[in-house]
């Protein structure tokens, strides 16, 4: 499939140009460029790795909260959204095979069309982010849900239900302090999480709060909410800075500087797009094809 | 800037993909993308989430393979991907085994729980899942 383009004078020109003095040829350039890239795309893997573990050791420990909490998700919005961004990733491609060859004008297109996928992304995930936020689908103690997964509305739980039996605090330990935080610092009452039976606080009796108006909803919702915002978040932090590094490219490619003789930014950035790409690949069947 | 004007400059060269080949990539991507949500309403039970994950594996391989170029990058590339991708799979799966070893001790109410509110969703217990955990009734110190 590679194709031979003719490089003319201007070109050489514009390669020695953008030559650092620190490489020999632009091809030894481009191959450390790459190197680096390829560098960095795996330490943004190894970044979303710890949200996967995170994910992973909640989903194992908490079954019945992801079974449960995966119904509030859409999965036909996740899959527009798989396959808007599927689509970016095609036109980040295009873009780079224009670059190489040189086709200014369809490069700048293909360029203006990654940025406006990335951004309909963004808008279809702020109008779920928006939903939940009206719902109260939150993290943490901003969770009490208006509705419930089949879309009728709930009695919200306002505040934290009360411990059934709380710990006695033992002298100087850690519950002492965690008690002292109060209901804002730390979901203590909402937790199923016991201390250990031989620590200091002795056996505790797990909460199991029924929410009322929806009797069947596990304890600990708030943690998938939690990690669903996080990765989701994760992945939108890094669509943005896509979306600007692709501005910066599309300025650039108005101004003519990319072609046959110099496209390394194009290139590295198309990886980084893939990255981008690659990730929304888990998390949609991760998050929203739960059920 | 290089300072030597005299030597001549190569440009460097990248593997360029035809058009044709990157839209039917596109288009094999989209249809496990669809196929994985017929996927999720298949009843597979556990190995539901086994097949979902390994057509996700297989559109990151097809998308780095050619919308990234890995196919036509050096074998180091290659490794670095593969390595990290192992490295990965190695802390994710060691983590869950610990987890999995502990969790007995560690979260004896939740599985029993699910069982329950499933049973009960089915029709056949009435009982409420609050009572699931046996450590509830455990009186506290």
């Amino acid at each position: 499939m590679s194709e031979a383009i003719a490089i003319n004078a201007t070109e050489e020109q514009v390669a020695r140009a953008h030559l650092a003095h620190h490489f020999d040829t632009p091809q030894q350039q481009f191959d450390a460029g790459t190197l680096g890239m390829w560098m960095f795309l795996a330490t943004e893997m190894l970044l979303f790795s710890g949200l996967f573990c995170a994910y992973a050791v909640f989903r194992v420990t908490h079954p019945a909260v992801f079974k449960y909490a995966g119904q509030y998700l859409d999965p036909v919005s996740g899959l527009i959204n798989a396959l808007i961004l599927l689509t970016s990733g095609l036109t980040m491609a295009l873009a780079v095979r224009f670059a190489q060859t040189g086709k200014r004008f369809a490069l700048s297109l293909c360029l203006a069309l990654t940025m406006l996928g990335g951004v309909g992304f963004l808008a279809i995930h702020a109008k779920e982010y928006f939903d939940n936020g009206q719902a109260k689908l939150l993290w943490g103690t901003h969770y009490a849900p208006t509705v419930g997964p089949n879309g009728k509305p709930v009695a919200p739980v306002t505040g934290l239900i009360p411990l059934v039996a709380k710990p006695k605090p033992a002298a100087s330990s850690g519950w002492q302090s965690l008690n002292s935080l109060g209901k804002a610092g730390f979901v203590v009452s909402h937790s199923d999480i016991m201390p250990a039976p031989a620590g200091p606080s002795g056996v505790a009796a797990a909460q199991k709060p029924a929410a009322p108006g929806n009797p069947f909803q596990p304890a600990n919702v708030q943690i998938f909410f939690g990690i669903y915002f996080l990765m989701t978040g994760l992945h939108s932090l890094h669509v943005i800075i896509g979306i600007i590094v692709i501005g910066w490219l599309l300025i650039r490619s108005f101004r003519g500087e990319f072609g046959p003789g110099y496209h390394a930014p194009v290139v590295y950035v198309g990886m980084y797009w893939g990255v981008v790409d690659m990730v929304w690949m888990f998390l949609f069947p991760l998050l929203y094809l739960i059920h | 800037m290089s300072s030597d004007h005299t030597k001549p400059v190569v440009p460097a060269r990248s593997h360029i993909l035809s058009i044709q080949m990157l839209v039917f990539v596109w288009v094999i991507l989209c249809a496990l993308a669809i196929g994985n949500l017929f996927v999720a309403k298949l009843h597979l039970g556990s190995a539901r989430i086994v097949a979902e994950l390994a057509i996700a594996v297989i559109m990151a391989v097809i998308s780095a393979l050619y919308f990234m170029h890995l196919r036509y990058d050096s074998l180091f590339s290659v490794a670095i991907l593969a390595l990290t991708l192992v490295f990965i799979t190695l802390f994710i799966s060691f983590v869950i085994i610990d987890v999995k070893a502990d969790q007995p001790q560690m979260y004896s109410g939740e599985a029993q729980e699910m069982v329950q509110i499933e049973q009960h969703v089915a029709g056949s217990n009435s009982t409420p899942p609050a009572a699931a955990n046996p450590a509830a009734s455990a009186p506290a110190k």
